[in-house]
């Protein structure tokens, strides 16, 4: 366990100056997409001044108010969002072939470690996941920062009051940040987690096999979609609804968690058995 | 003890170790000798389970490799196994945060034997110095057993000649050491035992000392009759 938790703080600070990077480019990005936006908005407002409205109920008629959606729905908010969502992904795949490839063979130290290698397997999945919720808890400050923003940049009688809740409820994306219920922030977050399990058995069949392993790697990536979504297959099939809608998200879940499973053991035994630097 | 028996693995159709079998005794320098593409770097592999084998087995003073075992015995290859990005002094950190075997006196002792200095970053080093950190990372766990990898191979006469040293040194003593390397002259004056590999086959071993006392032959001589009949 403590060389699973060296790992794993291994594995973070490794990325720490690229992931502090997305951090502050984030950050900036969305800030100055508050004041761009507000900026348009008082510009909407001062053009329709200059055409003879001057009441801000008959302003707001014809532009409507300043809400947050109108900022979560714009690339200012949703660009850095897919950039930390892309750069995690090349990431995940970075973070194993870095050891191998160029004139870095750090894989010799780490397979050598003694310590069980499906720890490396963990520690890597679980700092790429951490990264990811820290982004996460990163982005919810920055919407409360955002909001008030807003209500210092624009007069109070334009804003669209809303809490944070409304905001999430507004925006397709951020609900799938921020379920809101815990069984769906559960059930979304494990998901997440199991699929960067399933990506890293990907990678490691490809580095035991190979050539050979890119084609089992990509049966293994079909047999896994067909799994999970084996219960949508089986009503297409008898071409009914078999299951109900909670029924469905159960089932799939724990789908989720059996590949979940077979991912790690399968992970374990290449890791023991077929690795090869 | 280090006992390989009847190793085989294949690359593709090619069979690099074809039934491979010998011994590394404790205490002694084991010297795998031939020519680029003899198996040697892949049975070091294969010893410290860095590539899986088709067939045989390997034993580590009578039992299979586990996790304990990387505390037991280091393997020093051919190329650095530290990121690049690390200086000397992280990579040691590093060492000493996952070994319980790691004797930070004796890398000291090791990076002042060198020269070296723990500030450097490994990839502002040159090739015998980041030859001489590889020893390092390797010779200052408290290990029963060292495997190294062409440790002479592409680096400086004078590199060569510090490395050289470290075997007549009390950093290797008592402890067995098994060496790949094809080019002998280095170190002949230094082994205890020769295993002559061909085509992932042990041709012939012998102890060194016995074949001069007895016969009157050197290493080299011994290899000009195996690999040049």
């Amino acid at each position: 366990m403590k060389n699973f938790i060296k790992l794993v703080n291994f594995e973070l600070n490794r990325f720490f100056p690229i992931y502090a990077a997305l951090g502050i480019l984030t950050i900036m990005l969305q800030v100055v997409g508050v004041f761009i936006t507000s900026n348009d908005y008082i510009f909407q407002i001062e053009e329709q001044t200059k055409m003879g409205i001057v009441k801000e109920s008959a302003i707001i008629l014809e532009i409507g108010q300043m809400g947050m959606t109108r900022f979560t729905g714009s690339l200012w908010f949703g660009g850095p969002i897919a950039l930390c969502v892309v750069t995690l992904l090349i990431y995940s795949l970075f973070i194993w072939y870095r050891d191998w490839f160029g004139k870095n063979t750090f894989i010799y130290r780490l397979l050598m470690l003694p310590t069980e290698r499906l720890n490396l397997y963990l520690s890597k999945a679980v700092a790429i996941f951490l990264m990811v919720l820290g982004l996460v808890a990163l982005q919810l400050v920055l919407l409360l920062v955002e909001r008030q923003l807003f209500s210092m940049l624009i007069p109070a009688a334009y804003i669209k009051t809303s809490t944070i809740s409304q905001i999430i409820l507004g925006s397709e994306y951020l609900l799938v940040l921020y379920p809101t219920s815990f069984i769906a922030v559960l059930a979304n977050y494990s998901r997440g987690f199991i699929a960067i399990l399933v990506l890293f058995t990907l990678i490691l069949l490809e580095r035991s096999f190979k050539i050979k392993g890119l084609l089992l790697a990509g049966i293994y990536a079909l047999a896994t979609l067909i799994v999970l979504f084996a219960p949508y297959w089986i009503q297409a099939i008898f071409n009914r609804q078999l299951f109900f809608t909670s029924e469905l998200f159960w089932i799939t879940l724990a789908l989720t968690f059996v590949v979940g499973a077979v991912s790690i053991w399968i992970s374990h035994r290449l890791l023991n058995r077929r690795i090869t630097v | 003890m280090i006992e390989v028996k009847q190793v085989e693995k294949r690359f593709g159709r090619k069979k690099v170790l074809n039934g491979m079998s010998f011994t590394a005794n404790k205490g002694e320098i084991t010297c795998l000798i031939g020519i680029n593409g003899s198996g040697k770097t892949t049975v070091l592999n294969a010893i410290m389970n860095l590539t899986p084998i088709k067939r045989g087995e390997i034993l580590i003073s009578g039992k299979p490799l586990t996790k304990e075992t990387y505390e037991k015995i280091a393997f020093i290859p051919d190329a650095i196994t530290m990121m690049p990005s690390m200086t000397i002094q992280q990579a040691m950190d590093f060492m000493n945060d996952f070994y319980t075997t790691w004797n930070q006196g004796r890398a000291t002792e090791i990076l002042n034997f060198f020269k070296l200095s723990s500030k450097d970053k490994i990839a502002t080093l040159s090739k015998g110095n980041t030859a001489k950190v590889n020893m390092l990372l390797g010779l200052a766990l408290d290990v029963d057993y060292l495997l190294m990898d062409e440790p002479f191979s592409g680096i400086d006469i004078f590199s060569r000649e510090q490395i050289a040293a470290v075997f007549t040194s009390h950093l290797v003593e008592n402890r067995g050491v098994l060496i790949t390397t094809h080019e002998i002259s280095d170190i002949e004056h230094l082994i205890d035992k020769a295993v002559l590999i061909e085509n992932g086959k042990v041709l012939t071993e012998f102890n060194a000392e016995e074949m001069r006392e007895e016969k009157g032959k050197s290493v080299v001589d011994v290899m000009r009759e195996v690999y040049q009949p």
